[in-house]
């Protein structure tokens, strides 16, 4: 949001979206989004360590 | 995306407290916005819609109340005048409280005051399954200040529980 509207860089900012997207689409869950039995329950440092790897390959696509 | 109006309407406006009157206690608040309140909540919203779909949709009770009233002929006229590349539409929160459940995807940007954006906003963010998943700004002239919308909860940081990770997530 910071970055497509105050800082007009929609590239980056959709690289960041891709990333979150992909990262939830693997299965990954925090806790207050998992439900019994769907995906992987995972705390929030690993959450933001897959979110940030996922930015790096994003970017780095097209 | 919901433009809530953060410095003005019920929450600050004077006369305020609590008082015995005729021997009942009594508690007063004041719903107050001014056309140039109304005016600089209206252009961040219209400039938002601009990066977006293009449309906004006002909120208010101008069935009911005169401040609403006075909100929904200045948004009109702000849209209308500056503008006209963006489609405006009305609607009062009691409705809008239904069609956010009924049919969140008819919004773009919504425009409302304090108080009816302080309840929208957190009905809005159970759609997407968490208060978690919103980004959230408080903008004032160039400066924007981005958060979490639920606060950075220091009580359980360090935790690894939901909360901190997810300030940067897509707005819908």
């Amino acid at each position: 949001m910071m970055l497509k509207y105050s800082f007009d860089m929609p590239a980056e900012s959709a690289w960041i979206e891709r990333a979150v997207a992909r990262v939830l689409a693997d299965g990954y869950r925090t806790g207050d989004i998992y439900r019994e039995g769907e995906g992987k329950k995972v705390g929030t440092t690993e959450m933001g360590e897959r979110v940030r790897d996922a930015v790096l390959k994003t970017s780095s696509e097209r | 995306m919901v433009v809530r109006e953060l410095t003005g309407g019920i929450y600050f406006g004077e006369p305020r407290g609590e008082s015995v009157m005729n021997g009942v206690e009594t508690g007063i608040n004041t719903e107050i916005y001014t056309r140039p309140e109304v005016e600089r909540v209206a252009r961040v919203a219209f400039d938002l819609a601009r990066k977006r779909t293009r449309k906004v949709t006002s909120v208010d009770k101008s069935n009911v109340l005169e401040s609403s009233v006075l909100w929904r002929r200045v948004v009109s006229e702000v849209g209308a005048k500056e503008y006209p590349d963006v489609s405006l539409s009305h609607m009062l929160v009691d409705n809008c409280a239904m069609q956010l459940i009924r049919n969140p995807r008819q919004f773009d940007v919504v425009v409302t005051t304090n108080l009816f954006g302080d309840i929208l906003t957190d009905e809005a963010s159970m759609i997407t399954g968490s208060i978690g998943m919103l980004p959230s700004a408080s903008i004032g002239g160039k400066v924007g200040l981005y958060e979490p919308i639920h606060g950075s909860a220091p009580d359980i940081a360090g935790r690894g529980s939901p909360t901190h990770w997810r300030w940067y997530f897509p707005s819908r």
